[in-house]
């Protein structure tokens, strides 16, 4: 037996369990898109283009002929991308200074500070979001104190609204931003601050010029790795946002429940994975280390 | 580029006390210095001594527990390292890994505010300066240590800072390497004329190079002086054994005048020594008496005023060391030719003509 057969087999336990979790549902996935919707749930095995078709086409309702864009499936695709985009953003400007604080924290008491970042983790996400609800609603912690203060007389509609699902999106992803940037930025060795400080760059500039460029690996990971969970997001869009409007996970979910239509729940799962694809790919055209020296030179 | 100011660098009562209470530590302890506008100035000392903290403290890196620091007459205590006009030569380098060696070199400019083409045509005279022309689009991973070395010091050297500092930049590179470098450093100093404080805790590099030294020990300062005045005329016996090889005597004082004294040998014989500035002793007491391997004349034995064993003899090229021991016991280093090929064991006859020995204060 060769070393390479060898190795092989050594691997073939890891990647039977990963053939059997993780692409054996995909393919599940894939073939149920392509098949009827069974009666009370399901599939019928019977080939069919409808669900895929139905992603991004509807018929109209008198004539079939008349095919148009499915414009409610449209609004959900652009506002989960457009969610998922400003959750990153959001994470980004929260997480950054988050991070430096904690790396330029004395060592043996950053770890603290990394602790107290991922405590939500440590929580249920429901109970999260509940927490959320009682913080922001009309007569929730936020309102009840401003009210009193004097600044409002009103309270401030926040539950049910695109700021609140906002707000708790970025709550439940910063701490997958600031783990990524930490790491980055720890690694950024103290001596080029102090050279660039002693190279009459101020605090700002020695932060824009050295230790944005360096941890930009953290950056790209951390964004990455919001982006994708909260493409999918279905939990904290309802609770949150009152399910007045749908995300790509409700409307997945609707599709499995409610809706009966498991092939068009599946399709739409596969076009949210397509989604996921994209993002991986320009995260690795943007960690790969030839493009960063072109744009660079 | 350079004016002879008396003082391009003052330090008065210089203190730098890190942590506190039980666990206070003085890394410098009431420093005082000046330094020279061109001058070629280095701060040598043993490990922990306090002289990274001194340069950090010119840098404006750290801040002082007391003390002030004037460059160019100006107070610049209370500035941080981007308000003072310094640079530094870390030690590791630390050159920016995202940025190519021109972008480096530029780097103090662009944030001085410089324009693109000033600061071409500067980056260009940097890199022509230490011969480096045809790496400026390089990325410091890809250089040598030696070319690393080059870009820290053109980087530090481009917007023509008042003073140099450099904490001892050739400690990574390998011997041969480091020599040419100490060379490359001095003809870039006489070029430029920039004063430059260089640390480092190597004798030799510090003799090599400077117009003065400063030796330190314990977060003090023990003597400056140029390096022949060091070598010549220590202050102490610990400046004495860390510049240049010294053996120590223990002779009896009989006469002191004018600098001059006459001292008892332990066989008998009476020389002539120096008398080092700062002693208190007086005739017929016993003190310490320094004196340099070279000066150390080794004979056949009853040739001289003293009788010693060849404990150790190494061959280095044109002359010998040789380590004797006289007959009370007192270890002696000694030059010799290489002539006389001296074996450990033989028995030789030493002579301390007038003006070797060096009594150093008790
Ligand atoms: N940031 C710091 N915190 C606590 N102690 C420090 C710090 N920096 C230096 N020291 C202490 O101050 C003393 C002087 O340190 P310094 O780095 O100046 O020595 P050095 O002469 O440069 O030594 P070396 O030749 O090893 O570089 C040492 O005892 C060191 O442990
Ligand atoms: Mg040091």
């Amino acid at each position: 037996m060769t070393a390479a057969q060898r190795r092989w087999l050594l691997l073939a336990p890891a990647v039977a369990i990963l053939a059997c979790v993780a692409a054996g549902p995909l393919l599940v996935m894939l073939v149920y898109s392509f098949l009827e919707p069974g009666e009370f749930g399901g599939v019928r095995p019977a080939f069919s283009l409808d669900a895929w078709f139905s992603v991004l086409f509807a018929r109209d309702m008198f004539d079939p002929e008349i095919v148009e864009p499915n414009i409610a499936h449209l609004a959900i695709l652009w506002r989960s991308v457009s969610l998922a985009l400003q959750t990153t953003l959001v994470c980004i400007v929260l997480g950054f200074p988050t991070a430096w604080f904690i790396a330029t924290r004395p060592r043996g008491t950053r770890e603290l500070w990394l602790f107290l970042v991922t405590i939500p983790f440590w929580t249920n996400l429901l109970v999260r979001t509940f927490a959320i609800q009682e913080v922001i609603r009309n007569r929730g912690l936020v309102n009840t104190l401003l009210m009193q203060a004097g600044v409002i007389d009103e309270p401030i509609q926040m539950l049910y609204t695109d700021f609140a699902v906002l707000v708790g999106m970025a709550y439940v992803f910063l701490p997958l931003m600031v783990l990524p940037l930490y790491a980055a930025m720890e690694r950024v060795d103290r001596r080029l601050l102090e050279a660039a400080r002693d190279l009459y760059a101020s605090r700002w500039r020695m932060f824009r010029e050295v230790v944005l460029p360096l941890s930009r690996p953290g950056l790209v990971a951390g964004s990455v790795l919001v982006f994708i969970p909260a493409i999918g997001a279905w939990v904290t869009p309802r609770l949150l946002g009152g399910g007045r409007n749908l995300m790509l996970g409700n409307l997945i979910e609707l599709q499995f429940g409610q809706g009966r239509n498991w092939p068009l729940g599946a399709a739409l799962s596969m076009t949210l994975l397509a989604l996921v694809l994209v993002a991986l790919l320009v995260y690795l055209r943007a960690v790969d280390p030839d493009t960063r020296r072109r744009d660079h030179g | 580029m350079t004016t002879d100011t008396p003082a391009t660098v003052r330090v008065a009562g210089l203190t730098r006390v890190f942590g506190d209470g039980g666990h206070a530590v003085r890394a410098l302890d009431n420093v005082d210095l000046q330094v020279k506008g061109g001058e070629f100035f280095t701060l040598l000392g043993p490990s922990g001594c306090g002289k990274s903290t001194l340069l950090r403290l010119l840098a404006g890196l750290e801040r002082p527990t007391a003390g002030t620091v004037h460059i160019d007459g100006r107070d610049v205590t209370a500035l941080g390292p981007d308000r003072r006009p310094v640079n530094t030569v870390f030690q590791q380098y630390a050159l920016f890994p995202h940025l190519s060696v021109a972008d480096n070199i530029g780097f103090g400019l662009r944030m001085l505010g410089w324009s693109r083409s000033d600061r071409a045509a500067r980056v260009y005279e940097m890199l022509a300066l230490i011969q480096l022309e045809g790496l400026a689009a390089r990325r410091p991973d890809a250089l040598s240590g030696g070319q690393q070395q080059r870009v820290a010091l053109a980087r530090a050297l481009a917007p023509a800072p008042r003073v140099l500092l450099l904490d001892e930049p050739l400690s990574a590179l390998d011997v041969k390497l480091r020599r040419e470098m100490q060379d490359e450093l001095k003809r870039l100093q006489r070029e430029t004329h920039v004063t430059c404080v260089f640390v480092t805790h190597d004798q030799d590099e510090a003799l090599a190079l400077s117009d003065r030294v400063a030796v330190m020990r314990e977060g003090r300062i023990c003597q400056v002086d140029t390096p022949a005045g060091l070598y010549e005329a220590p202050a102490d016996a610990a400046v004495a054994s860390f510049v240049g090889d010294a053996s120590f005597l223990e002779v009896e004082l009989l006469d002191t005048a004018d600098g001059q004294a006459t001292v008892r040998l332990p066989g008998g014989s009476v020389v002539r020594a120096v008398l080092a500035a700062g002693g208190t002793a007086r005739g017929g007491d016993r003190v310490t008496a320094m004196v340099r391997p070279e000066r150390v004349q080794v004979g056949a034995p009853g040739d001289g005023a003293l009788e010693a064993t060849v404990e150790e003899a190494r061959y280095e090229g044109g002359t010998t060391r040789l380590r004797l021991c006289l007959d009370d016991g007192t270890t002696l280093f000694a030059r010799a030719g290489a002539a006389p090929a001296w074996q450990p064991g033989a028995r030789v006859g030493v002579t301390l003509p007038d003006g070797a020995l060096r009594v150093l204060p008790a």
